[in-house]
């Protein structure tokens, strides 16, 4: 009698504990649904962004604008051989002249002009700090590059309007160039490369500090100085790092805008060769007179047009960069016949102990 | 013969340590001038901010309107009969001019912009009882440190129109000479960043109550729920992408989707909104690399003792990964504070004094930037905010740090 009402209890004690699980896990799995369904809402930014840039940006070529009494879409040709980004209404062939093509050309060539300075001066400092500086002095310039990196562009802006603008005048004046005020590419340029460094450096120096260390200790048993094991070999350990950084940092420059807009200045013509003349890019021509342009004007949707130019520049440096970091630093793949050529005439041309021994 | 080429076969090694010895050397120094640029490059910066901005930055500057106030003063004519026998007597110090009849001093100054300007920089404590009014008639009080922008003075034999731009010596001779005030225009206040600095906590607010939530429920999905399967690498590789995407493009898409929702050139709320996609990747990174360094065991005991899925992550992982969220919390608010490009588009440029989140208003950096671009440059006042940013932010960091400190310290404990 008294066992089956245990008994009883026990089966009602099952069942509702195995009702209670069921609730549990259907509890569960509506959580993780939810969570689910934040992080596909979170990912698909990149989709919204991606998708109203090209369609923003290519609506320019098809959409008929009036504006000043004229009617007409964008110019095709125009737009990627134009050199001015505004240059009124063709009347011949019924349509708006706006060109982009040169401020692709200016932005690739600041940019060329900052890697020059950014990539030798952050490789070497990051060398120099995960590698040759003697313990305070590493802390010290780590923590100044991480000072650097928390900066906001609008600073650097300012600061290239104060000290670097009056430095390229000076400069420029030294040079024998009478007009120059200063405002130019080369002010530009620096503030980039003073901008990107941060990011390069941070990087490179994780990749350093991550090499094998048996790699070092065998360079320096075969009898190589330190500085050749730090130059020759945790440089060459460390390529993969050292092209990661370089990507990111080109990834930041190029896509700078409120700094550079405050020091290059604001010509509205042509591509700028000299240095140190003032000169327009992508994406100070996006920034310029932005309060001017209304909303779904061909002013405003132009810029979108540049905007999708530069991701898709910004797209394909990124390819380029890595399948050149893949070649570069794989070791299973087998370098081109170009490669090795080249490789071999950098060796024989560098070394001319090496033909000298040869001859002998 | 023999001896002979060993013996150039040394002096060819010689030769060749001593040349590698030479390369060394240079390689080294090179690196040390190299990593100095970073550091000159800091300094220089930072010099050029306290040295520019140090003077103009104060309680008052912090606190203060931006647009300043404008008074117009006269003379109240029908109760001055004793006004002409006051004299006061005052020695003024360098650079400043006294007059005599109405016991205020004059000075001149520059302003930020570099114009030249003559302000009220001393006044008699008796001055003021000259029956002064202002446009609404009432009584007037005259402070030191006002702007004279122009002033029309008047005694028995006429008008007399005042010079500003010759100078405060000019100005204290000619009110020296009339007893009485036709109509005179005083500044007072101006280039405060309150506003601009009201704007900022409100989009850091609005940012982080619409970031937060979102980016740590995806990386608690990332982190706790996700198999390794295609879909969660794709979703991972679509958040990394968002962080590659240079922030004037997030401004124009930004501009596109919620300039038309809220109208005109943008306000705070579409400033945040675009703000917290931009910070979303920063968030979930950060609050993921977190929530992996819980010990698997913590999750797995309160799995074990009868916890439901759900429970263990609200109340197992959540409060452990606290350290990440507060960490990228701050380093999303450091990121909002420094942005420019995107709110220029989002939030509009115009410097407001009184703020509403449904108005577009300047936020700091931005403050900066219109202050810059224009066609003269306020250093002292840009200089002056980027201190307080650069404070602010320094401030952020080593929070930062000491809450990795922290954790550091109580995870080899445990351990």
């Amino acid at each position: 009698m008294q066992s089956d009402i245990i008994k009883q209890a026990r089966i009602e004690i099952q069942r509702k504990s195995a009702l209670n699980a069921e609730k549990k896990k259907r509890k569960d799995k509506i959580v993780r649904l939810f969570f689910f369904f934040i992080t596909c809402i979170c990912s698909l930014i990149i989709v919204i962004v991606a998708g109203f840039i090209i369609i923003k940006g290519l609506t320019p070529f098809f959409k008929i604008y009036t504006e000043n009494g004229h009617t007409g879409s964008m110019s095709f040709s125009y737009f990627f051989t134009g050199l001015q980004f505004n240059h009124g209404y063709d009347q011949e062939t019924g349509t708006f002249m706006y060109g982009v093509g040169f401020l692709v050309v200016n932005t690739l060539y600041i940019n060329l002009i900052s890697y020059i300075i950014s990539i030798p001066t952050s490789i070497l400092t990051s060398l120099f700090i995960a590698r040759i500086a003697p313990k305070p002095l590493k802390k010290i310039i780590s923590t100044g590059v991480d000072l650097l990196a928390s900066i906001p562009s609008v600073i650097f802006g300012m600061f290239g309007l104060g000290v670097i603008v009056p430095l390229v005048r000076s400069i420029g004046r030294a040079m024998g160039l009478a007009g120059t005020s200063g405002i130019s590419l080369l002010a530009g340029a620096i503030i980039l490369a003073l901008m990107s460094m941060p990011t390069m450096i941070s990087v490179m120096v994780t990749s350093l500090n991550a090499i094998d260390e048996s790699q070092i200790k065998a360079s320096l048993a075969l009898g190589a100085s330190k500085t050749q094991t730090n130059f020759k070999i945790a440089l060459k350990n460390a390529k993969s790092g050292i092209f990661a950084g370089i990507i990111l940092g080109i990834g930041r420059a190029l896509g700078e805008a409120t700094a550079v807009t405050m020091v290059t200045g604001s010509p509205i013509y042509g591509i700028t060769a000299n240095p140190f003349d003032p000169t327009v890019t992508l994406t100070t021509q996006m920034l310029l007179a932005i309060g001017e342009a209304t909303p779904n004007s061909l002013n405003y949707d132009a810029r979108f047009s540049a905007g999708l130019v530069l991701l898709v520049i910004i797209i394909l440096i990124n390819f380029l960069l890595n399948n050149i970091k893949d070649i570069v630093c794989s070791i299973d793949r087998k370098p081109s016949k170009a490669i090795i050529f080249l490789k071999q005439l950098f060796t024989n041309f560098r070394n001319p102990c090496y033909d000298l021994k040869k001859l002998k | 013969m023999t001896l002979k080429s060993l013996n150039n076969e040394a002096i060819f090694e010689k030769k060749k340590r001593f040349r590698e010895r030479v390369k060394d050397f240079f390689s080294v120094t090179s690196t040390y001038i190299f990593s100095s640029f970073t550091l000159i490059a800091l300094i220089a910066i930072i010099v050029f901010i306290f040295s520019r901005g140090y003077s103009t930055l104060s309680w008052d500057f912090i606190t203060g309107d931006y647009n300043p106030t404008t008074y117009v003063i006269r003379t109240d004519t029908e109760s001055d009969a004793d006004r002409l026998d006051n004299t006061f007597d005052y020695t003024p110090r360098e650079g400043e001019y006294f007059s005599s009849l109405w016991g205020i001093g004059f000075m001149d100054e520059e302003n930020n912009v570099g114009e030249k300007i003559v302000i009220i920089s001393y006044v008699d404590p008796n001055a003021n009882i000259n029956n002064i009014v202002d446009a609404d008639n009432n009584p007037f009080t005259i402070e030191a440190g006002t702007t004279v922008n122009s002033a029309l003075l008047y005694n028995d034999e006429g008008r007399v129109s005042i010079r500003i731009d010759k100078g405060a010596q000019e100005v204290a001779k000619r009110f020296d000479e009339c007893p009485y005030i036709l109509q005179m225009s005083l500044t007072t206040g101006g280039d405060g960043i309150r506003g601009s600095f009201i704007s900022t906590l409100y989009m850091i607010g609005i940012t982080m109550v619409i970031a937060l939530p979102l980016g740590i429920s995806a990386a608690i999905y990332l982190g706790v729920y996700a198999k390794e399967n295609k879909i969660t690498k794709m979703l991972r590789n679509m958040i990394d992408m968002i962080s590659g995407i240079p922030s004037i493009i997030f401004g124009l898409v930004g501009g596109i989707i919620f300039l038309p929702i809220v109208g005109g050139n943008g306000n705070l709320i579409s400033g945040s909104l675009t703000m917290a996609f931009m910070i979303l990747p920063l968030i979930i990174k950060t609050t993921q690399e977190s929530i992996k360094t819980i010990p698997k065991s913590l999750s797995d005991a309160s799995l074990a003792l009868g916890a439901s899925q759900t429970q263990t992550t609200f109340k197992v992982i959540l409060p452990n990964s606290l350290p990440g969220i507060l960490t990228s919390a701050l380093l999303g608010i450091s990121r909002v504070i420094g942005e420019s490009a995107a709110l220029i588009y989002t939030s509009g440029v115009a410097i407001l004094d009184t703020v509403s989140p449904t108005q577009g208003s300047a936020t700091l950096a931005v403050h900066i930037w219109s202050l810059m671009s224009g066609e003269t440059q306020n250093y002292e006042a840009s200089c002056a905010i980027s201190i307080i940013i650069l404070i602010i932010i320094l401030v952020l960091s080593i929070i930062i740090k000491l809450i990795s400190f922290i954790t550091e310290r109580k995870k080899r404990r445990r351990g």
